[in-house]
């Protein structure tokens, strides 16, 4: 039994040698690490305008000149001339776009004046979004509703002269809305 | 006898793999931020976080980023080991809106080659959203994995 266990031990101590000399000449192991990351976008509806109403100063004779004014509620006022029984009203447009987004509003690109062949009454507009009787300065900026729209009132000024010639006279608002 | 014999290999095979532990954490997301999608296209975001796009999609003001990532060895004075990043392959990761997806492709990794200096390094990691025409509006998410094998 002695001899056996002798002879059993020494293929072990071969091996043993064998396997030392193995894990000596192995190069360094590699390791690798994993992570996650969230990844967002967010898609919003297109911002657009379209016009309700126009802007309508009406009907009336000069006498001495002065100004027209039609408020963000449609209401006229003026002074040196006579106002004639005729329609009149505030402009007005409809936004529509994201829920609860905020957007600005520009009206560059709108007629200086009002214009009839060669005569011209200057213009200046005035504007809210809850056509509160607003008579002077602009909104520049919006925000939708819940729902993603907003009105936007515009009222404005003429200047009359004394001897503005009479006729019909146009121009145009240009107003741009644009998400910020 | 036996005994001895098993605790001595063990031992030997143990000494062999002790190595300083290596992590990868995320740090940040990879934000394409607000659209209109109109009539379509991409949003491509650099590992350096610029947003740009293709065909007609509008891109607005909104938080841009792109994903960043901290690979480290956790040994300070490790220089020059290699931190090679797997991305994921093309058409495996997509957002969702809850009832739309959009694809995320070509991604893209910064600094290549990638080495600790310190034992760490910072990761960037950049993509490509693809929008189809009039996509459904919503906030869309996913997630995707990256792997770091450290040489």
């Amino acid at each position: 039994m002695f001899n056996k266990s002798i002879a059993a031990q020494r293929p072990f101590k071969l091996a043993l040698i064998a396997s030392i000399a193995v894990l000596g000449a192995a190069s360094a192991p590699s390791f690798a690490a994993t992570a996650s990351a969230t990844a967002t976008a967010n898609i919003v509806t297109p911002i657009n305008v379209t016009k309700t109403t126009d802007l309508a100063f009406g009907k009336f004779v000069v006498t001495t000149g002065g100004n027209v004014t039609i408020d963000t509620a449609g209401a006229r006022t003026f002074t040196g001339v006579t106002l004639l029984t005729s329609t009149t009203s505030a402009a007005s447009f409809a936004v529509t776009g994201e829920p609860n987004a905020t957007y600005t509003i520009s009206t560059a690109g709108t007629t200086a004046n009002l214009t009839s062949g060669a005569n011209t009454m200057a213009l200046t507009l005035a504007s809210d979004l809850n056509a509160a009787g607003t008579t002077t300065g602009n909104v520049a900026t919006g925000t939708l509703s819940a729902g993603g729209t907003q009105n936007i009132y515009v009222g404005g000024s003429l200047a009359v002269a004394a001897a503005q010639p009479a006729g019909a006279y146009t121009g145009s608002i240009a107003l741009a809305v644009d998400y910020n | 006898m036996n005994h001895l014999r098993l605790l001595l290999a063990v031992l030997l095979l143990g000494t062999g793999c002790v190595q300083a532990k290596q992590t990868l954490t995320n740090n940040g997301s990879l934000a394409f931020g607000r659209f209109v999608a109109g009539t379509g296209g991409t949003i491509t975001v650099s590992p350096a976080g610029l947003r740009t796009q293709t065909g007609g999609v509008i891109l607005l003001p909104s938080t841009v980023s792109a994903a960043t990532f901290t690979a480290s060895d956790n040994v300070a004075k490790d220089a020059s080991i290699g931190c090679p990043v797997t991305l994921p392959a093309n058409g495996t990761v997509t957002l969702s809106n809850g009832t739309s997806t959009m694809a995320v492709d070509q991604f893209t990794s910064a600094p290549v080659p990638c080495t600790l200096s310190g034992g760490t390094r910072q990761i960037a990691v950049g993509a490509t959203l693809t929008v189809a025409p009039n996509q459904a509006r919503g906030n869309y998410s996913g997630s995707f994995s990256v792997t770091v094998n450290f040489q």
